[in-house]
Parts: C-alpha cells; structure tokens; sequence
C-alpha cells in the first residue's frame, strides 16, 4: 500500500487526500438520504428563516474566506519574493547590513549604504571562480521610479538571452515594464533615492542630460519591473564624476567603452557588486573570499529563507487562530442550527405522524445543516479567491511584486477537511432531532 | 381494515387517569366518532389508535397488527402505509406549493411512485375542491382550503385507516360542512375505517356510531 501510494504523483496523491478529507460528506449525505428525497422539505426550512439562514451562511463564508485569503497571500508572497532574489546568487557589498543591504538591491528599497571602490570591483571580477561582477549604481530617480546604473552583462543576466537587451550608448536607458514609458521617450532623473526626502541643496536637483529609453524590458515579477536602467557610466557622469574608463570622450557617447574593464583611479564607487560564478559550490569559495575587513558577501536567499521562516512562524500561529475560529464558528452555527430546529419540532412531528422513518428528519435535518455549511463554504473559497487577487493587486502596487494568488491543494484541502468534520458534527443535532417524541412534537406550536 | 381497543388506559405523569376505555369496536370500512368536552382525552384516544401513545394498559389492534406493542420503523412502516392523519389545524408547509404539502409522501414513502403520489394528490385536490392555479405558496389559500390540502395530504397514501383529529375545529360552518362533505364523499368512494374525534354536534350527527368520553380534567389533553 505504502508503495502505490509513493508511486502516485503529488497532484494525484493531493487529490486523493482531498477527496478522503470530503469523504464523509458523500457518505453522509448518501447514508441519511438513502431512498428518501428530503429536498423539498430541506427547502421550505431554508425559505421559512431565509435572514437567519442567510447569516449563518455569511458566518461561515467570512470565516473561511480569511483563511483562504491568508493562506493563499502568505504563499504568494513567499514565492514571488523567491522569484525576486532568484537572480542574485551572491550579493558583495560594503560590510552593514545584510537585510538592509538585501532590500536595497534585490527590492529597490531606497536606503542608504556605502559605496565599494574600483580595486574591489576588479578583484571580484578578476577571482578565477567568477564569471560576471556587476556593479550596480543607485542614486536616481525619475517620477520616483528608481534609476538603477549598471552593465550590459547584468542586463543579459536579468533578462536573459530571449530578449536582446542592451545599452549601445551612454544615454541608452531601459523602462522596466511598470513605469510606463515607451521606447523612443526621453526622461531627466531627479537626484536621490526614489521614496527618500532630498536634504542637499547644493546637490543639483535634476540633471541636465536626457537619458533615451531605448528599449522596454520584458517582465520579471520583481521589482525590477518598477525601475529604469541606465549605463552605470551615466549616473556617475550626472553626478560630474568621472565615467570610470581612461580616454573616453564624453562627446562621443556612442563610441564610449561601457562596461568592464573599469580604471580603479577614476571609479567613482558601486553600491553592490552581483556574483556569478561557473558552479554553484564556487559561490561558497567567493563568498569565503570576500567576506573581510570592510566587505560583506551574502546570499540573499539565505537572508530570505530566514525572513520567511519568521513569516512561515506568524502564518502558523494564523493557521492555529484559523483553525480555532473555525472551529468556534462551526459549533456556533451548529448550536444555531439546534436552537433553530426548535421551531421545526411540530414539522419533523407531523412528518412522523404521517410515518416518516426517525432517518428521514435525521436526513432533513443533516441537508438543512450541510446546505448551509456547504453554501458557506463555497461562498467563503470564492470570496477568499477574490478578495485575495485584490489584496494581490495592492501589495503589488505597494512593493513593486508581481503577487498573484492561485488556490491550491493546500486551501482545497483545508476546505475538504472543514466540509468533512462539520458534516459528521452536525449529525449530533440531526440525531437528537429525530429522536425527539412524536406527541410532544405535534402539542408544539 | 378493523379495529378493536380494550381496556384502554393511559395516565399522566402525576399517574392520573386520563383517558380509559373499556371497549372500542370499529369495522373494516365502518365510521365512528369520538366525542367528549375539552379535556377528556379525545386526542390521546386518537394517538393511542394510532401507536403515537402507547397505553399503559389495554391493547389497540388493527387486524392482526397489535399497535401498542409495535414500535420503531414496523410502526412507522404501519402509520405510512395504512393511517391517514388530519389534524385540527392544517400544519402545512406554507413555503411549499399546495401539491408539493400533498406529494410530501413520495420524500419518505418508497412504496409509492411519485407519478402515482402526484396523479392521487392531484384527483384529491381537485375532489376537495382546491384550487391548484395561481397558487404558488400554501399560505395564499383560505382558511378551508387549508385544511381540506391538509386533508388531502392525509389520504394521499390511500390510507385503509382515516384518523380525523378534530377536522373541523379551526373552520367556520360553511367550510366546516364543506369538509366533511369531502371526506364522507372520500368515504363512501374508498371505504377506510374512519374515526374522527370532535365535540361538534353538526359533525357528530354524521356519525351513527359514537363513543363518548364524558370525564373532563383540568387541563388540556
């Protein structure tokens, strides 16, 4: 048995899970409803206390609807932040921060860090183990879009080969895909750090020089997405530094050197280098190499994973309040439902009198308490699904991630698991109903 | 089919007597009333003939079938089959269209194909005069016409046993003769054994055959 079951696929072993969790309502509703069709009395009830019957719906909807909706937002956002650091293997930087660091270069997050020299760029690019160092300059804005300076190698890397993206010019600038710009548009940056308050005065407030948007990057769900990127060589010469090269001509933006190799001499600074190496394990030598006096080399996934085991902590401690709320809403409606079915004493009685089985009110009562749970539960997925792509949308726009919420094995089964515990609970009022006195039942009203 | 009570008794939770009756005799297709003022078990006696209430002493048979011993679903199965119930007031399920409150018999009783229920309830309505169109809820019929659906969600089963609980009582005389006109009318056309309990004098003398329960207690029965 344990070997079919691990020869089976996730999907089909989910799938299993799930319809064993949904079990007991099938096997329920077929036991107490076995040659009996108790629907048209199950309707007449739900028509009698439509408002009551209506509310315990909306309990039990809402109820799942935030569990759904949590559930499904805390794992999009695990994996779309995932998606975000996918690109940065190896992060070298001046030693701070590595959280700090992480959320200004992997989530554009306008904080301030120090700048590494030329020599350490060189030395990065020159470590054997190493196949691309990028230099990456912040500083820039535009309409609060980040200007982000860096190389063509880093365009090739971020972006992939399937679209040729390129800078050919000292001015060539990239619109990541949420600003909205167009090729062929130009735009002036404004100084400073998107989101951050300008204090310097005498920093000249926008420059003079157009940048070109020459071409619009495809998507990548990050919040690369929401920033322009611009020659590294640009921002530095905006800045009225030196464009890190010897013997270009800044009136031949064209014909400039871009790129590595830089001159240490006349290299204004980096924020962050990014690291590729040939193998995965070389990362670790590199790490080890550059991880002195001064310099911090860091895995932003590893910063990540750590910060969603803390989220993974808080969602566990939401499941468990879920669970309980659930499971409060659930005899809540329950108890409802018992109190309720007082007024239909005198009912359940004349269908007896009239020689209805004791199972047939047990079968009327059980699909009166499934309707509502069922309907609520339907409601409160769809509501949960819905309003989840509107949190999406929100988040998105707040941090610049492509957060999209899609129901999983893991909502159906929580929604298996809820539908199968409350249609065996409601047996208990269903039973107790139908072993009530006939005569009492028919002196009521 | 015939019935025969003897030395009947049930008492109430205090053990007072509440209804006692020595003899009740009534034949296969014959007719009785019950009568007695408010309070001397005339409902009890009903619930008694039908099992709902066993006595605590005496015996109810049914033919063969000894209803003071039977129990559970054999009773169930008993009451589907064999007794049509009216009750004092319609008891209808107001939601309901007036031939769904008729066909109600076809959710639980196997026996009975629901083309056969709907063809019966159907014929009954229409004898008992209750209009089907522009109906669309139970609650929008009069008062009569109420208790005759009641009436015909009774006898939708083809019950050979007619137990009539005052039928009457919630009806004014017209509509009070027009019932039992349809019910007598039923009675003559299908023969079931028909007891029919009630303290008006109109209906009673519709009956020759009448037991009467004379004692009153305090409080309702």
């Amino acid at each position: 048995m344990h070997e079919i079951w691990r020869e089976l696929s996730a999907n089909q072993q989910d799938f299993l899970i799930f319809l064993s969790l949904v079990l007991p309502v099938v096997v329920v509703a077929f036991a107490v409803s076995f040659r009996f069709a108790p629907y048209a009395v199950v309707r007449s009830i739900f028509i009698k206390n439509f408002t009551v019957n209506i509310v315990f719906v909306a309990v039990i909807a809402t109820s799942i609807a935030i569990s759904v909706a949590l559930i499904i937002q805390e794992r999009a956002v695990r994996e779309v932040t995932a998606n975000a650091v996918n690109k940065f293997d190896l992060i070298v930087a001046p030693s701070g921060s590595e959280i700090t660091q992480m959320l200004k270069v992997v989530f554009l997050q306008p904080l301030k860090t120090n700048l590494l020299d030329g020599n350490t760029l060189n030395e990065i690019k020159d470590h054997p183990n190493v196949t691309m160092a990028a230099p990456l300059a912040f500083g820039d804005n535009w309409n609060g879009y980040p200007i982000i300076g860096t190389t063509n190698e880093f365009l090739n890397h971020l972006y992939g080969t399937k679209d040729i993206i390129y800078f050919n010019g000292l001015w060539d600038g990239i619109a990541g895909v949420g600003v909205g710009l167009e090729a062929g548009r130009s735009i002036m940056p404004s100084h400073g750090l998107a989101g951050v308050q300008q204090r310097d005065n005498d920093l000249m407030a926008e420059h003079a020089d157009d940048i070109n948007i020459t071409q619009v990057a495809p998507v990548t769900g990050t919040p690369w997405d929401g920033a322009i990127l611009v020659t590294i060589e640009s921002v530095w010469v905006v800045h009225g530094l030196p464009d890190g090269h010897v013997g270009n001509d800044i009136d031949k933006p064209n014909d400039m050197q871009l790129g590595h190799p830089f001159d240490p001499v006349s290299f204004p600074g980096t924020s962050a280098v990014i690291v590729k190496t040939k193998k995965l394990y070389d990362l670790y030598n590199v790490r080890e190499d550059f991880n002195s006096d001064g310099l911090m080399a860091f895995f932003p996934g590893n910063i990540l994973s750590r910060l969603h085991a803390v989220l993974g902590d808080v969602r566990a401690l939401f499941s468990v309040l879920s669970t309980i709320t659930q499971f409060l809403v659930s005899l809540s409606i329950i108890l409802g439902i018992s109190v309720f079915a007082k007024l239909l004493r005198h009912r359940f009685a004349l269908l007896q009198a009239l020689g209805a089985p004791r199972r047939f009110v047990l079968a009327v009562m059980w699909w009166y308490g499934a309707t509502i749970i069922i309907s609520g539960t339907i409601l409160g997925t769809l509501v949960g699904f819905i309003s989840t792509g509107i949190v999406s949308g929100y988040v998105s726009e707040l941090v610049g991630l492509r957060v999209q919420g899609v129901i999983l094995w893991e909502e159906l089964h929580l929604i298996g698991g809820f539908l199968g515990i409350t249609s065996l609970a409601i047996l208990v009022p269903a039973i107790m109903e139908s072993q009530r006195p006939i005569v009492a039942g028919l002196r009521e009203n | 089919m015939k019935c025969y009570a003897k030395d009947l008794v049930v008492r109430n939770a205090d053990d007072e007597v509440i209804v006692s009756v020595d003899e009740l005799a009534v034949d296969t297709g014959g007719t009785t009333s019950i009568s007695g003022p408010s309070g001397s078990g005339k409902t009890t006696l009903l619930y008694c003939l039908s099992g709902l209430i066993k006595p605590d002493e005496g015996v109810v048979n049914w033919e063969e079938h000894n209803v003071t011993t039977m129990a559970g679903n054999k009773l169930n199965k008993f009451r589907r089959e064999n007794i049509g119930f009216i009750f004092q007031s319609p008891f209808l399920f107001d939601e309901l269209d007036p031939l769904s409150n008729v066909t109600i018999h076809s959710a639980f009783n196997t026996n009975l194909s629901k083309e056969a229920v709907n063809e019966k309830a159907k014929e009954l309505l229409d004898l008992f005069k209750v209009p089907l169109k522009g109906r669309k809820t139970a609650s929008v019929l009069s008062g009569g016409e109420k208790q005759r659906l009641s009436m015909a969600r009774g006898l939708v089963n083809n019950p050979k046993i007619i137990l009539a609980d005052e039928p009457t009582a919630s009806l004014d005389k017209k509509n009070s003769k027009i019932l039992m006109d349809c019910l007598l009318s039923y009675h003559k056309d299908y023969s079931p054994t028909l007891v029919v309990v009630s303290h008006d004098s109109s209906v009673l003398s519709r009956f020759t055959n009448n037991l009467s329960l004379n004692q009153r207690r305090e409080a309702d029965a």
